[in-house]
């Protein structure tokens, strides 16, 4: 008789190393067509200050890479649902999937952050004139221009996810996309922009209470820089908790879908704790920064109170 | 038509209806604009959808051809149309001044790119390519209007008192067709023998 020595088995436990599956999400959503597009599409709208207002630079990073981000991880995220029935049997729980296209979604964050720092070291390169920056002091400019762009980078495909979990539909993505944009466009630019009274309480609130708000505009038609800035309300750093705080939402919303037991129960603690966070920072972006509209020239700077179309 | 993707559709022209509707409510406000062109954009990417066949492998073995089954689809986009039409004639009927019908074209091309690159993807080998077709359209759409690359020569969205109103139009009918033509193309059977076969079929003939 031959003994035969065999190494000995240790129990495995179910899965819960979320760092393979996250660097295997990473991979897919680094290689899709829609990211990488979006990704080179930014890069080259960011090289300079090829418009819109410097101030308003944010748009670029957040559409190119926040707006298609939500759909290339909508699409991941939905991807393994398609194949639910296999996936399921494997040991890794819904919960960890979701944990791991989650922090795949850091791809997008670092890629918009280098690409921001490339705007930013091009702008420095061939700084702009002062009154550019209307009343926005060093810190608010740089939360402006670097901060809250990343911080939506980041945002758009974390919404993304969970959109993919919770709406299970053909077009929800689409509306979704929708659905942002219109209240971003109207958030950022109405308050300040029509004949509603910016330095009302309502107005304030709703400038500041979006995924996507403006600080500034201008009379820059791309033929010539701006000769007028009107600075809107809101304070920059507390905005940019506030959306950060939406991110943490959006994740916690994709991880409470399927989740069981104590995961569910720290999840849920989770959730509540950034609606307090996002309704503290929400309340503080009102409440603080600039309480109505300032025009800055070249000459000096003014506070109005009702918008641009309404003239004062 | 039963196989039709309609909650998608109805969901997307849905949503292009609410937008057009926020554009009648606030007419002759800085907002109509922004909303209109969001709201034919949303148009565009209803569209999108028309040419989604979930069960395209058990569909591609049945004898109707991919072409005549898309012809069939294309009817669909009656609806997003309808919406778009129906949303302008009223913004120019409460706001004469802004020329709203001038967007009409601009609304033809968005529908056209939401067909033409839902048909692109699906010749790629995706058989439900609206939910990617659906946004990319309408970021098409945001982007050539944010930067209207063309402004030198053409407005793509000639509002007011924007000139240039027939290079527009000239403009935007050269999209359609361009995008009809892409479509007709991407919807042909996979398979069927290009001008080619004949000669060889020939040569074959005249072997045996």
């Amino acid at each position: 008789m031959t003994a035969l020595a065999l190494p000995a088995v240790h129990d495995v436990p179910a899965g819960t190393s979320v760092r393979p599956l996250a660097l295997i999400e990473a991979r897919r959503f680094a290689r899709h067509p829609l990211f990488l597009i979006g990704a080179v599409m930014c890069a080259i709208f960011s090289y300079g200050h090829q418009g819109p207002e410097e101030l308003d630079y944010h748009v670029i990073p957040s559409f190119f890479i926040g707006v298609l981000g939500l759909v290339v991880a909508a699409r991941l995220t939905a991807s393994t649902e398609r194949s639910a029935a296999v996936v399921d049997s494997a040991p890794k729980s819904e919960t960890v999937r979701t944990a791991a296209m989650c922090l795949a979604c850091l791809v997008p964050t670092v890629t918009g952050l280098a690409i921001v720092l490339m705007h930013r070291a091009t702008i420095a390169a061939n700084p702009l004139p002062e009154h550019l920056y209307g009343t926005f002091g060093s810190l608010d400019r740089l939360v402006i221009t670097v901060l809250v762009p990343v911080i939506a980078c980041a945002g758009g495909p974390l919404l993304g996810v969970a959109t993919a979990r919770w709406l299970r539909f053909p077009g929800a993505p689409l509306l979704v996309v929708l659905t942002v944009m219109m209240w971003g466009n109207f958030s950022g630019y109405v308050p300040g922009t029509s004949s509603m009274d910016s330095s009302s309480l309502f107005a304030r609130v709703l400038h500041m209470a979006s995924p996507y708000t403006a600080f500034a505009t201008g009379d820059g038609n791309g033929e010539h820089i701006s000769r007028v800035i009107t600075s809107f309300t809101g304070s920059p750093v507390w905005y940019a908790v506030w959306t950060l705080a939406l991110c943490g939402l959006a994740a916690t919303a994709a991880l409470w879908h399927g989740a069981r037991g104590e995961t569910r129960r720290t999840v849920g603690r989770a959730f509540v704790a950034l609606v307090a966070v996002a309704l503290v920072a929400l309340v503080l972006a009102v409440a603080m920064g600039n309480q109505t509209n300032f025009r800055t020239t070249e000459a000096g700077t003014r506070a109005v109170a009702l918008g641009l179309l309404s003239g004062g | 038509m039963r196989s039709a993707p309609w909650l998608p559709l109805l969901a997307g022209s849905a949503a292009a209806t609410l937008l057009l509707l926020g554009a009648v409510v606030w007419h002759g406000s800085g907002f109509a604009p922004i909303t209109t062109l969001l709201g034919l954009a949303a148009c565009g990417g209803a569209a999108a959808y028309v040419l989604d066949e979930e069960s395209a492998a058990v569909l591609d073995a049945t004898p109707t051809s991919q072409a005549h089954r898309v012809r069939w689809r294309l009817v669909l986009v009656a609806l997003p149309a309808a919406v778009a039409m129906t949303g302008l004639l009223l913004l120019d009927r409460l706001d004469p001044s802004t020329h709203w019908l001038r967007m009409v074209p601009f609304a033809a091309g968005c529908l056209a790119i939401g067909v033409v690159l839902a048909a692109v993807l699906r010749r790629g080998g995706n058989r439900a390519p609206g939910d990617l077709a659906g946004v990319v359209a309408v970021s098409v759409v945001v982007l050539l209007v944010a930067t209207d690359p063309l402004k030198a020569w053409v407005s793509v969205a000639p509002l007011g008192d924007s000139g240039h109103v027939g290079r527009t139009v000239a403009l935007w009918s050269a999209v359609v067709l361009v995008c009809v033509a892409v479509t007709a193309r991407c919807s042909r059977d996979p398979g069927v023998p290009g001008a080619g076969y004949a000669r060889v079929a020939e040569i074959g003939e005249i072997q045996a």
